[in-house]
């Protein structure tokens, strides 16, 4: 051990601590500031966005749209919830089929676990391929390939989201505690043996916030994906729209509303239930 | 029982970890490696049990060679006990206990947590002998340290292993904590028969607890004597 250190002596006097004074704001992260600010400007002016006469006009539209969505038209709600169960459902499946592919996509894109490198580069490929198309082209693709209906927007979410799951559970193997897989190591474990005393218990907490956070987000997309005919209340929220029946959208955004906000609390409940 | 000639292991990084070692180790004894961090003996202990493929020497254990064709058996007649204990956190201590069977369980029901009754009864004993049965299933995130380590070595003697090999056992632990620890390694010492090999940075625990020393410095043996004939002086000058 260094002598001086355990003498506690200090004989610095101001002037020299001074020279080791630094800038609580360093030169690098003013720039950063700076260039941010620049790119934020040029974007604007770039899509030629004028805020003032947003503000201005907007005051003139947005009464005008108001006053015709008002009052909610509920007089077909037995139709709507139908619809909006049927979104539900419709994400449920979507999530399921995302989590029941993502887990062997997960497990060998993960870099600790891909048997070789060129199963890993497969998987991995195709994680990002689905997670790089949104569910929205995916929909519309399949409503050509195979028609109208829920099946479409089940698929597209499952795909999707597919691709997001993988991402999440392999940069979670890829940071779990090594120490756990060296003692099952030491006692002769097989791969599987090791995957399921010492992986999937420590990733499964992140597991299930991740499979309720996608279902979650899967319920909000379906509603949209009625839009492009993939079935549930997105497509009585377009064809409301078609038909200029703004009080019947009001209401559909309402029952969205709704629906997203129990979901949002239930699924809060459940992970706090989750150590 | 346990032979050592020439080992030495160099990691991919170019790193020497061990530049011969040579040793010998009896039939029921309990020997400690000293060593300053960096000495190499985390990787001679791993080196043993196949944790790290050495790169160049022998290893014999009961006998025979250690290499990819025996590993398995040697696995078998050998349990290890780790500084950080490497329990899995979110499973019970008696699902922690089991996965000390898992080589000589059913290769598929095990996947799914499921032991047949006598080796839950040998986990259950083996909770016993460290002194936690009552906690076998409490998650082991529950448990504090010195319990954390007495579920590890439940793990690693199950299955009766003939050779226990302990990567400082006591370096995160309190000083009470340590010396029931290490109590408890020569108890099993004593009782079983079993022989330890067991990493340690403290002279004084090694002097007490086992019949010989071994210090390494820089990846070789420069020290190996009775426990009784150690000048302790003199240990801790190399050692500190
Ligand atoms: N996985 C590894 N890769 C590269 N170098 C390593 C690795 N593990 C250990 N080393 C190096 O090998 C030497 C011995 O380490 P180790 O056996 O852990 O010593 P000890 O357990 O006595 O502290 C050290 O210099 C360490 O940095
Ligand atoms: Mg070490």
């Amino acid at each position: 051990m260094n002598k001086k250190i355990l003498e506690l002596k200090v004989n610095n006097n101001k002037k020299d601590l001074e020279k080791y004074i630094k800038p609580q704001w360093s030169f690098k992260t003013l720039i950063s500031i700076l260039v941010f600010v620049f790119v934020l400007i040029f974007v604007v002016k770039d899509l030629e966005i004028n805020f003032i006469k947003l503000v201005t006009d907007s005051s003139k539209y947005f009464g005008d749209i108001l006053s015709r969505m008002l009052p909610p038209d509920f007089s077909n709600l037995n139709e709507l919830v139908y619809a909006m169960f049927e979104t539900i459902e419709i994400a449920f499946l979507g999530t399921f089929i995302a989590i029941v592919l993502s887990i062997p996509l997960g497990l060998f894109s993960a870099r600790n676990l891909a048997p070789n490198y060129f199963v890993y580069l497969i998987c991995k490929t195709i994680v990002i391929f689905f997670r790089a198309i949104p569910e929205f082209i995916i929909a519309m693709i399949l409503v050509i390939a195979i028609g109208f209906g829920a099946m479409p927007g089940v698929l597209a979410l499952g795909l999707h989201t597919m691709g997001f799951l993988a991402k999440f559970y392999a940069e979670d193997i890829e940071h779990i505690n090594k120490g756990p897989i060296d003692a099952l190591k030491s006692s002769g474990a097989t791969k599987s043996q090791i995957i399921s005393f010492g992986v999937i218990p420590q990733i499964l907490p992140a597991f299930v916030a991740n499979n309720l956070y996608i279902l979650d987000r899967n319920v909000r997309m379906a509603t949209m994906l009625g839009i492009v005919g993939a079935g549930g209340i997105g497509y009585e929220l377009q064809s409301s729209f078609r038909m200029f029946e703004y009080e019947r959208v009001s209401a559909i955004i309402i029952l969205i509303f709704v629906t997203i906000f129990i979901i949002d609390h239930l699924s809060a409940f459940i992970r706090s239930k989750i150590k | 029982m346990l032979e050592i000639n020439d080992l030495t292991k160099t990691f991919a990084n170019g790193t020497p970890a061990l530049k011969g070692v040579n040793l010998k180790i009896n039939k029921g004894e309990f020997v400690s490696i000293l060593g300053r961090s960096g000495s190499g003996k985390t990787t001679l202990l791993r080196s043993i049990n196949g944790l790290e493929t050495a790169s160049g020497g022998e290893i014999y254990l009961d006998n025979k060679q250690v290499n990819l064709e025996t590993i398995n058996e040697v696995q078998n007649k050998t349990g290890m006990i780790f500084q950080e204990f490497n329990l899995v956190n979110n499973l019970s201590a008696i699902n922690n206990v089991l996965t000390g069977l898992l080589s000589s369980s059913n290769k598929f029901l095990s996947l799914f947590y499921l032991f047949s009754k006598d080796q839950k009864i040998d986990a259950l004993k083996s909770l016993e002998t460290v002194g936690l049965l009552e906690k076998s299933y409490n998650r082991s995130d529950e448990l504090s340290g010195g319990q954390r380590q007495r579920v590890g070595i439940a793990r690693a003697i199950i299955k009766k292993p003939l050779l226990l090999l302990a990567d400082e056992p006591v370096a995160s632990l309190d000083p009470k904590a340590a010396d029931l620890i290490l109590s408890l390694l020569k108890k099993i010492n004593k009782e079983y028969g079993t022989t330890i090999l067991c990493n340690l940075h403290q002279v004084d625990l090694a002097k007490k607890y086992s019949d010989r020393v071994v210090g390494l410095v820089d990846g070789k043996v420069i020290f190996n004597e009775k426990s009784n004939d150690i000048d302790k002086n003199y240990l801790e000058k190399i050692y500190a």
